[in-house]
């Protein structure tokens, strides 16, 4: 894993790949297997203050400190209850300032399939709206449609995001989907307008 | 393929170094006139070592600028010429110039040739000089010395040496051959040679990396005993070395006359060895006695006792063992839940645990510990230089240098003391005139004191001179607009202002203070260690600068407090104290802002529970509890809901996986696995402004 | 002809010696191109024979270890080795010596002569006899 996975990512348009596929509310979405490092059950988390809402707070994983990512609230779901079987994905990110490690709360993870890069299709444009940023594609699988995400931007833009973080800009059109109670309004120094 | 020696440069550059702070406190004790020849001996090797060193890997400028560096050296030792002030000038700049090239090699850099054609020229011009006759201390002339060179005033007579050479293991591993030695000892004069290969075991068990071989040789020619040491100096601590001479061949044998070659022994002892080193041969307990003597002196440099370890290496047990803390807490949490017959015996277990967990995690946080004299021993110099520039008289008092402490701190805090010894200097101590008009001695004196307290180190530096000027402070910082005209400050308030950003009140720029530094560049430097600078200053008496810092950054004692379901842990040394509020002692200022009456003063009340967007137990002041915590010189009291254990945690980074927060320091994990944060009380009470403010 | 028993003592300590050899270990194969003349039983030795190869020069030492006939050692190509590399020679022939198998030498090497004869090791090679095309 480790540097290596992060790597193989960008160059991984040639031929099959293997995607990790988990089901978020009706959805199936898949990541690149290589990015994965670990699923594991839902435990508490810690808050984070100042976190933007979707980051719910950060938990041990054998030593180091890792955020935590609830993707129906980054995805502007409906909220789902945490329970035993709530599971969490460890990933990794390549951010400007190399690799990070996080964890995304999914509902179920399904399973490893092989993806051919030919077979994936682009996301088709929703207006300047939409998610499709974060989406390498789509592709069919089964007769279900997974969603395959590119984790760098999705994730890597909360990363940077975060207090005093890699400094990416922020864009406006997020807020509309993560405006959980305390969330910010784009481009709040974070610290001087949380309010409790 | 070639041998990779680069992997051994960074030894060399590290015990470079080392020698070279060893020679220039050696420097600075010496007497001028009247040198003790031990500290002579001791700077002596240093210029050797490095020359040795230096060749060896070929950093050819290096070597040859130490060659003649080791001319003047044995000058001084052969006490051919006087140590004098302008001498021990040009050795101290020596010291400076190695520095500067070891630096630029190190880091692969250009060598600045013309500071070092420019001293090299000035050593060889001392070393030209001290040919002329050198007044009252001639050296004793000697009966069997060539008159032709009066550097070496004893040319050793023909000897014949036995020579036991056991390398240890790992000889070949530091990059030591000993072929190399061999082949430079057969060059000294006649080798006989003799292999012991009883400890070579089987090829295949073999360490191809390690020395199993020892030698036993004979030398026959006119070499002294320290030209032979020499040749093994670069392995000192690595074998076991004996030399004793065999008796006869005191007559140069007709075939063997050859000069000794001037590469080979650059200089054979003279003053190092008593007087009995004469033509005849001493008794062997005399002679044991004078090769005592530069062990004793390389000793001092470097102890054999002792083996580099990589600071990887100990940050990476230092992980290790953070991560068995944590484990071992959470099966004592787990074991206070037990019930039945071996219960007791589990828990009985777990206690001898802990024990040896703490044990455990003391002995790996001591390796890591130094005594601050690392950092202090380079204030005489700067002491001597300065005072010497200004024409201040000022002596410098260092105590409590054997105080330890961890080595990522003892690298941080020599920048913010010197510039804290150099203010002192500058600013605080008075020009003679000046002292003796106020009716104090005409010598001021600078004092550095370092102590531990608590869990944490306090390094003073303290000066007797004129003390903070209250109202030039004061008037500078209405000046520039740190303070409102109409404000009035208390003494402590004003002594803060100094750490403010862009503050200075030289009234003219010297080139100590104008290099663009100030005091907050020294506060903030001491804040990211996570540790404060106070100041405490009278008026004609001086002033008092303490930095209070962790012993250590990889763990913190800290206080627990609990703010609804979330624990966060307040570092101790950012404590003033708890206390629980009654109604009657909280204020509300114009309108919203709490505060609190504390010894006199009123403090701002920080509700964490706000300020982290928690859920508190309760809002009501007077049920929960308030720390009373310190940070930036200001006091506040935090809010919680109650106070947990005080414990020392391991520190893990949040910023590796998420980013910087602001009033939070980092992050550990606790007894059960999850984790808490740590918060930088500093960094709070500026949220907390900023919050105000917004 | 070559058993693997034989190498894996030595490659166990390898591994087991954490970082500073790390530079060490891994290198490509010590053996160059073969010179002319030189037979199939021939071990020729590299150009460097020093302490970064050792570990390399030791496996290809110990693949011919238990070699039943003699080992002819070609030197001609040598022209560094150091107190490793002759250690290990020297291991090699006493080794094989004690188990009645012969060690002949080919070629010269001018610092093979004066590495042996400094360290001492000369007899312990055998060499005196062998040496010459």
């Amino acid at each position: 894993m480790s540097t290596n996975a992060v790597d193989r990512q960008q160059g991984a348009d040639g031929g099959s790949h293997q995607v990790l596929t988990f089901v978020l509310g009706n959805e199936t979405y898949g990541v690149d297997i290589l990015r994965v490092q670990e699923i594991r059950g839902w435990s508490a988390v810690t808050k984070i203050p100042h976190a933007p809402a979707h980051v719910l707070g950060v938990l041990n994983l054998r030593g180091s400190i890792v955020p935590i990512v609830d993707l129906r609230m980054r995805f502007a779901l409906e909220r789902a209850e945490y329970t035993a079987v709530t599971v969490i994905i460890v990933m990794s990110v390549k951010g400007p300032a190399g690799r990070r490690d996080f964890g995304v709360v999914v509902d179920g993870v399904s399973d490893v399939v092989d993806v051919n890069s030919a077979e994936v299709k682009a996301a088709p444009e929703l207006g300047s709206r939409s998610a499709t940023e974060y989406i390498r594609g789509l592709v069919s699988v089964a007769e279900r449609m997974v969603v395959l995400l590119d984790i760098d931007r999705l994730i890597g833009r909360d990363l940077a995001l975060s207090p005093g973080g890699e400094g990416e800009p922020q864009s406006g059109e997020r807020t509309d989907k993560t405006s959980a109670p305390g969330s910010l309004p784009p481009g709040t120094a974070i610290g001087t307008a949380h309010a409790a | 393929m070639t041998v990779d020696l680069a992997q051994f440069h960074d030894a060399f550059f590290e015990e470079s170094f080392e020698a070279l702070d060893a020679m220039e406190a050696a420097l600075l004790k010496l007497d001028i006139g009247a040198p003790d020849p031990e500290l002579i001996n001791t700077i002596f090797r240093v210029a050797h070592s490095i020359k040795g060193g230096s060749a060896t890997f070929g950093f050819s400028d290096i070597a040859s600028f130490t060659h003649s560096l080791e001319t003047l050296l044995d000058e001084l030792r052969s006490a051919t010429m006087p140590v004098t002030v302008s001498v021990s000038d040009l050795l101290l700049k020596s010291v400076d110039v190695l520095r500067a090239m070891l630096r630029a090699v190190q880091a692969k850099q250009p060598i600045d040739s013309q500071r070092v054609s420019d001293l090299h020229f000035d050593l060889e011009v001392a070393i030209a000089r001290k040919s002329e006759p050198a007044p009252a201390v001639v050296p004793q002339a000697t009966a069997s010395g060539p008159d032709a060179a009066p550097a070496r005033p004893e040319s050793p007579a023909l000897a014949r040496w036995r020579i036991r050479f056991h390398p240890y293991r790992e000889l070949l591993a530091r990059g030591n051959d000993p072929l190399r030695m061999l082949r430079e000892l057969a060059a000294l004069g006649e080798l006989e040679v003799r292999v012991d290969a009883q400890m070579l075991p089987p090829l295949t068990e073999i360490n191809p990396q390690d020395c199993y071989l020892a030698w036993s040789l004979e030398l026959a020619g006119e070499v002294a005993e320290e030209a032979i040491r020499q040749v093994f100096e670069w392995a000192e601590g690595d074998c076991d070395l004996t030399i004793e001479r065999l008796p006869g061949e005191r007559q140069a044998l007709p075939g063997s006359a050859e000069p000794v070659p001037a590469t080979a022994a650059p200089a054979p002892a003279a003053s190092a060895l008593p007087s009995s080193h004469q033509p005849s041969p001493a008794p062997a307990a005399s002679r044991a006695d004078a090769a005592a003597k530069p062990e004793a002196a390389v000793n001092a440099l470097g102890d054999s006792g002792s083996i580099r370890v990589s600071v990887e290496k100990i940050d990476e047990l230092m992980n290790t063992v953070g991560e068995l803390v944590i484990t071992q807490a959470m099966l004592s949490q787990l074991g206070s839940h037990f019930d039945g017959p071996d219960a007791e015996k589990l828990r009985a277990g777990l206690a001898q645990l802990e024990r040896n967990m703490r044990e455990l995690q003391e002995s790996v946080m001591r390796v890591r510990m130094l005594p601050i004299s690392f950092v202090f021993s380079r204030f005489p110099r700067m002491m001597r230089d300065l005072t010497q520039r200004l024409g201040k008289q000022i002596e410098l008092k260092l105590t409590g240098e054997q105080t330890e402490l961890d080595k990522t701190v003892l690298e941080k805090i020599g920048d913010p003391l010197v510039h804290l010894v150099r203010n002192c200097i500058d600013h605080g101590i008075e020009s003679p005139q000046a002292r003796i008009a106020a009716g104090k001695p005409a010598e001021g004196t600078v004092h550095l004191d370092a102590c531990h307290r608590g869990g944490n180190i306090a390094v003073e530096v303290s000066d007797d001179g004129a003390g903070l000027d209250n109202e030039r402070i004061l008037a500078k910082a209405r000046a520039r607009g740190l303070v409102d005209p109409n404000d009035t400050l208390t003494e402590a308030e004003i002594h803060e202002l100094i750490f403010q950003p862009g503050f200075s009140t030289a009234e003219k720029t010297t080139d100590l203070s104008g290099r663009g530094v100030g005091m907050d560049v020294v506060r903030r430097n001491v804040k990211e260690l996570g540790g404060k600078v106070e100041v405490k200053s009278e008026p004609g008496r001086g002033s008092r600068f303490t930095i209070t810092l962790p012993l250590t950054l990889a763990i913190v004692d800290g206080q627990s407090v609990l703010v609804g379901t979330e624990t966060y842990i307040v570092p101790l040394i950012s404590i003033v104290e708890s206390m629980q509020l009654k109604a009657s002692g909280i204020t509300r200022l114009s309108g919203r802002s709490e505060v609190l009456s504390f010894r006199g003063d009123y403090l701002p009340i920080i509700r964490l529970h706000e300020l982290f967007g928690v859920e508190p137990r309760s809002r009501a002041l007077h049920e929960g509890l308030v720390v009373i915590a310190e940070g930036d010189g200001r006091r506040v009291g935090l809010f919680v809901d109650d106070l947990l254990g005080q414990q020392q945690v391991v520190i893990k980074s949040l910023e590796a996986n998420y980013g910087h927060i602001e009033g939070v320091s980092g992050a550990t994990i606790l007894g059960d696995g999850s984790v808490a944060l740590i918060l930088d009380v500093p960094g709070l009470i500026r949220a907390a402004s900023m919050r105000a403010a917004a | 002809m070559t058993t693997r028993k034989q190498q894996t003592p030595a490659k166990k300590r390898a591994q087991r010696r954490p970082t500073k050899r790390g530079s060490a270990r891994g290198r490509p194969a010590v053996v160059r191109g073969k010179p002319a003349g030189a037979g199939p039983s021939a071990l020729t030795l590299a150009a460097e024979c020093t302490v970064a190869e050792a570990d390399a020069l030791q496996s290809q030492l110990a693949r011919r270890l238990q070699e039943p006939g003699a080992v002819t050692v070609d030197v001609s190509a040598l022209q560094r080795i150091d107190t490793a590399g002759l250690q290990l020679l020297a291991a090699f022939v006493r080794d094989r010596r004690t188990a009645g198998r012969a060690v002949k030498w080919r070629g010269r090497a001018a610092a093979l002569d004066s590495a042996a004869s400094l360290l001492g090791v000369n007899d312990m090679l055998e060499r005196a006899g062998e040496v010459g095309r």
